[in-house]
């Protein structure tokens, strides 16, 4: 081999050490043989040949480089955070736990005095008052979007970090959930719209529908954080939409028992807050179970393999 | 665990396809991968070593291909060259791509004969 071509090699064999260590203890031994042999035929062609032969290989290699380096880091960011196989069974029964002890905590914060007693003292006038009033009820909501996030982790034995960042990205989310739904109650036509059947014939359909359209904004955020938290934003787009099913599912059937059950009339002489507190349950195991399986099932992570060297999905 | 068919692969691109076909006969090793898909696709589709062995790499990671040894011939360096063969799984996704051309394929001879609106 002349000098010109061991150059070439050797130059070849130094960029292939850029490769991510795994993918070089792998193939680099392999490719380095495939590049001389390449080599070797193209000299045999013309020196042209070999020129064009190497210039495409060393204006390739920089891409393929790049490609490894973004899926070894994407395996890093979002796989080697969960510790052992997905059980899509543990992450239906974390997620219906997760979402029922939250929304039951929602429930007593709505007839607790959460915040201390000077945050509840008026005397600010009316923006304040409505912030006053709405910040206990978006915190507490939005914390038990982020227990369902730590309760999916924990279902996968997920490393503190994936579960951190699940916990922040869903509450930050839900957040923004329960202000964009407070917004809808208190400047559009929204209330007024459903309350105005709510003394006719279509009153249950009427309650259920309004407590599907709940679900499904705090699904469609609470979703997206979990898939943007576990999966990247391909993943958050899809966990969104599945969010909103299984939160507006779980929601309508929660309320639709709850109608049913004050419909019977089996409920005289108990308070309707018990009712509700059991209503509340159904709706948090239901939502939270359902986006717990679709979880589970496709593990949150999208298009990535992520058991046991078994594909889920590939995207050759 | 989620089911997957093997008609949600499709359409393969076209070096996946290629690199399938070429070890449809029978095992290969990459030296041998590369100059096949290229006279295959009678030099249209032309693959760089990194190109190769990226595509590879995520074929052995979805199971459709599998090392299968080493050839008999060492290569420059004299390093055993590891071979590569379809799996049962590749076989599958192979067929059904060639399932998914064929019938395409009868869609545009019909419709040079007139046949298709």
């Amino acid at each position: 081999m002349s000098l010109f071509l061991r150059l070439v090699v050797g130059m070849y064999a130094r960029l292939l050490c850029l490769y991510p260590r795994k993918f070089q203890e792998e193939f680099r031994g392999e490719m380095q043989g495939v590049f001389v042999s390449t080599i070797k035929e193209a000299t045999s062609t013309g020196t042209w040949a070999l020129l064009q032969v190497i210039f495409f290989e060393m204006l390739d290699l920089p891409i393929n480089l790049a490609t490894e380096h973004i899926s070894q880091w994407r395996k890093r960011w979002f796989m080697k955070d969960i510790r052992h196989r997905i059980r899509p069974f543990r992450s239906v029964v974390m997620g219906a736990l997760g979402l029922m002890i939250g929304l039951l905590i929602i429930m007593w914060a709505s007839k607790s005095l959460v915040m201390p007693d000077w945050w509840y003292k008026g005397g600010f006038g009316t923006p304040l008052a409505i912030l006053r009033e709405l910040i206990p009820a978006a915190l507490t909501s939005a914390l038990t979007s982020g227990l369902l996030g730590l309760m999916l982790c924990l279902s996968v034995s997920a490393k503190a970090r994936l579960a951190l960042r699940a916990f922040l990205l869903m509450t930050g989310l839900e957040l923004m959930a329960t202000l964009i739904y407070d917004f809808l109650g208190r400047f559009t036509p929204y209330q007024r719209f459903f309350s105005q059947f709510l003394d006719g014939n279509w009153a249950i359909v009427a309650i259920v529908l309004e407590a599907a359209i709940f679900g499904m904004i705090n699904g469609l955020f609470t979703g997206a954080g979990l898939g943007l938290a576990t999966g990247g934003w391909r993943s958050g787009w899809r966990f969104a939409l599945k969010g909103l099913l299984a939160y507006g599912l779980g929601f309508a059937f929660g309320v639709t028992i709850l109608e049913l059950w004050i419909a019977s009339g089996r409920w005289i002489g108990i308070t309707t807050y018990p009712i509700s507190v059991v209503s509340t349950g159904i709706c948090g195991i239901l939502a939270g179970g359902i986006l717990g399986w679709l979880w589970g099932r496709e593990s949150g992570y999208g298009s990535m393999r992520v058991v046991e060297g078994n594909p889920v999905r590939s995207s050759v | 665990m989620k089911t997957i068919y093997s008609e949600d692969f499709q359409p393969l691109s076209e070096m996946t396809l290629y690199i399938l076909v070429s070890l449809a006969p029978g095992p290969l090793h990459g030296y041998a991968i590369a100059k096949k898909v290229r006279v295959l696709s009678e030099d249209r589709v032309i693959l760089s070593v990194s190109t190769l062995y990226t595509i590879l790499k995520r074929l052995l990671e979805d199971g459709w291909i599998e090392r299968v040894g080493e050839a008999a011939e060492p290569d420059e360096s004299g390093r055993p060259r590891k071979t590569y063969a379809l799996t049962e799984r590749g076989q599958r996704i192979l067929a059904a791509e060639k399932t998914r051309l064929r019938s395409l394929l009868a869609i545009f001879q019909k419709q040079s004969l007139g046949e298709e609106p």
